[in-house]
């Protein structure tokens, strides 16, 4: 058990080597603690050719942990070079933990999950976002309401249905079965049952949202009203990681 | 340097290409080069030489046939020419000793005849001229047979029967010479394989289109070539040969006086398999540098990299008895990762990271920097965010922060 751990560890490391090589290069990593911790100054580089030559869009200290549960488990990214100021409003958490994504819908809604993609797609827009928020006040993505609510309006892109969280939570319900129940109401409220009405649909959206996706992602909307304290599992895998 | 006026460099580009120039045989020495080769070719095969019935053919092989040679560091007009000295005879006509007799008698009367100051070195496998005018070369000439057979065989046996029947390649093998082995001094069917030029076939062939594809501009602006075939090879430059030539340099400066760096063999070869047609060399760099590595078979354990023209012949072989060429291989390829990485993405074209000077080294570097544009208006670089901003959004990419 220990070996495949290590082998997996040693998997994730040479990936992540292999997408840092030459594009990041102010970017190191290494094995810590079960962990690949890349540290070091991560750079947002334009895909404009003749920007490029002008060199970097922007530079953030950071250090992003890598679970080898990847892509399962989020990264944990932590901007240390206080450049942003860690507050809400800027999706910073006061230990300097950044909140770059609503991890199910990234992973629900892009076939390619893989560690480069991550760097390109999430890492790359948060802190290029932070960086143009410096400057003109604008997230140029937009950004998602805190707690619930953000999470809220995630799953809704996700599932491509109304913002209602009983609607969203019966969808979950629905794809969190290891197969369709045909005999179930519709979830569009049309009073037949699934089979005679958006059978097709829901087939669609579980290659999306597999029953796995659909247990978590249920569990993450109605732990905020289970626990008043508003900490998520979710909150405590990335708190037991507080050790780096 | 071919550069005509200062100040003309104005992207990492083209500061690349000057630096390549400026590492690269001159093309009046490359001449003269092909001057001497040609020269002594013509000794060997003159009328009262002794190996003449066997219609000697002397041709290069190494970096100087792959267009990939280089300066040592310093920049002095030093370069090592690998030559082949090639007897039509077989196995049963020479013993390994003879045959590197044969051709050494004429090759130390053709240093006498030419007041050559040192007489010619008899090595392991290669004689040794060493001309001491203001052309430095070092020519190591390998005397050698042809040996398509022999190798068409070892390839079928060893199963790698497509290889085998590509004529091409195996009529290209030769049989050499090695004074450590024991059985140098009798006649034996058992000698060392090589086939340099088949090599430099695989090479040619990695970069097949972006060859043709020099090689016509340059005869749409030279009246000489009426053909793309009639352009040789030596007449282009590609950004695959210029990239090897830039790492290659790297190699040097970080191992001069070392041993065990990493050999040029092998930086060609994992550099041949890792190129996709990129047409520039700073695209072709980024590949080189990201790929290499994973080309290498078994990289945790007794590594392979096979000659791709023979398979059987590992060449990391001796990686195994030395870790330490191992290692310094990798040590290499990170930095140099590293050291491109930073000039290439992290800076602008004008501010060249020291990092990269030091494995450039500083006195080329100080040839190149005059050249290099000061400073341009430079376009208010804030706006380089939200121009890609609106990139990522376009193609459907963007994410939003959200806070638990
Ligand atoms: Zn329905």
């Amino acid at each position: 058990m220990a070996q495949v751990r290590e082998k997996q560890l040693q998997q994730l490391l040479s990936t992540v080597k292999s997408v840092i090589a030459f594009d990041q290069p102010k970017l190191s990593a290494v094995i810590k603690n079960n962990h690949v911790i890349v540290e070091g100054c991560f750079s947002i580089v334009s895909t404009n050719d003749s920007h490029k030559k002008h060199g970097v869009i922007a530079e953030f200290l950071v250090k992003i942990i890598f679970s080898p549960l990847y892509p399962t488990d989020e990264p944990r990214v932590l901007e240390t070079g206080n450049c942003i100021k860690h507050t809400l409003d800027n999706h910073i958490n006061t230990d300097g933990s950044c909140c770059i994504v609503v991890w199910e819908e990234w992973i629900t809604t892009n076939s390619d999950n893989s560690v480069q993609a991550y760097f390109d797609g999430p890492l790359k827009n948060f802190f290029l976002s932070q960086h143009i928020k410096k400057t003109t006040g604008e997230w140029p993505f937009g950004e998602y309401p805190h707690g619930k609510e953000g999470l809220l309006d995630a799953f809704t892109n996700v599932l491509e249905c109304s913002k209602n969280e009983t609607k969203v939570l019966y969808l979950l319900r629905i794809l969190s079965k290891d197969r369709l129940r045909g005999h179930w109401n519709c979830p569009c409220k049309s009073g037949k049952t699934i089979r005679k009405c958006c059978l097709d649909d829901l087939v669609r959206l579980r290659t999306k949202v597999p029953s796995k996706m659909a247990q978590i992602m249920s569990n993450r909307l109605q732990s905020y009203d289970r626990k008043k304290g508003n900490i998520s599992s979710h909150d405590k895998i990335t708190a037991k990681q507080g050790q780096f | 340097m071919t550069q005509k006026n200062s100040n003309q460099l104005n992207s990492h580009e083209a500061v690349l290409k000057a630096i390549v120039e400026a590492i690269d045989i001159p093309k009046s020495l490359d001449q003269i080069a092909r001057d001497r080769y040609a020269s002594i070719g013509r000794w060997l095969d003159r009328d009262n030489s002794g190996i003449r019935q066997f219609d000697p053919e002397i041709y290069p092989q190494g970096s100087f046939l792959l267009g990939t040679v280089i300066r040592p560091v310093g920049d002095a007009d030093e370069f090592d020419i690998d030559l082949v000295c090639t007897l039509k005879g077989t196995k049963n006509d020479f013993t390994m000793s003879s045959l590197k007799v044969s051709v050494g008698e004429e090759i130390k009367s053709y240093a006498k005849k030419n007041g050559f100051i040192k007489e010619p070195e008899d090595g392991r496998r290669c004689w040794t001229l060493e001309y001491s005018d203001k052309a430095n070369f070092h020519m190591d000439i390998l005397p050698a047979l042809p040996n398509a057979e022999q190798y068409r065989l070892m390839l079928e046996e060893s199963g790698h029967t497509i290889l085998a029947t590509d004529e091409k390649i195996s009529e290209k093998a030769i049989a050499i010479t090695d004074k450590t082995l024991d059985n140098f001094d009798i006649y034996s069917d058992d000698w060392p394989v090589s086939n340099p030029k088949g090599f430099a076939i695989w090479f040619k062939s990695c970069q097949a289109n972006v060859l043709n594809e020099r090689k016509q501009l340059l005869m749409e602006s030279d009246v000489m070539y009426a053909s793309v075939d009639q352009v040789p090879d030596h007449k282009v430059k590609t950004p695959l040969q210029q990239a090897i030539q830039l790492l290659k340099r790297h190699r040097d400066s970080m191992f001069d006086g070392k041993e065990n760096k990493p050999i040029s063999v092998i930086i060609t070869t994992l550099a041949g398999h890792s190129y996709n047609n990129e047409t520039t060399i700073t695209e072709t760099l980024r590949s080189l540098l990201k790929n290499m590595g994973g080309f290498i078979i078994n990289p945790e354990g007794e590594s392979w990299i096979p000659n791709p023209v023979n398979p059987i012949e590992n060449f990391a072989d001796k990686w195994k008895e030395t870790p330490e060429k191992k290692q310094n291989f990798l040590k290499w390829l990170e930095k140099a990762q590293r050291d491109f990485g930073l000039y290439l993405v992290s800076n602008n074209y004008r501010d060249i990271p020291e990092e990269l000077k030091e494995s450039i080294t500083q006195e080329t570097m100080s040839n190149v920097l005059p050249l290099i544009v000061a400073s341009v208006s430079t376009p208010a670089i804030i706006s380089f965010g939200e121009a890609e901003a609106a990139t990522i959004i376009s193609k459907g990419g963007a994410t939003k922060p959200w806070r638990k």
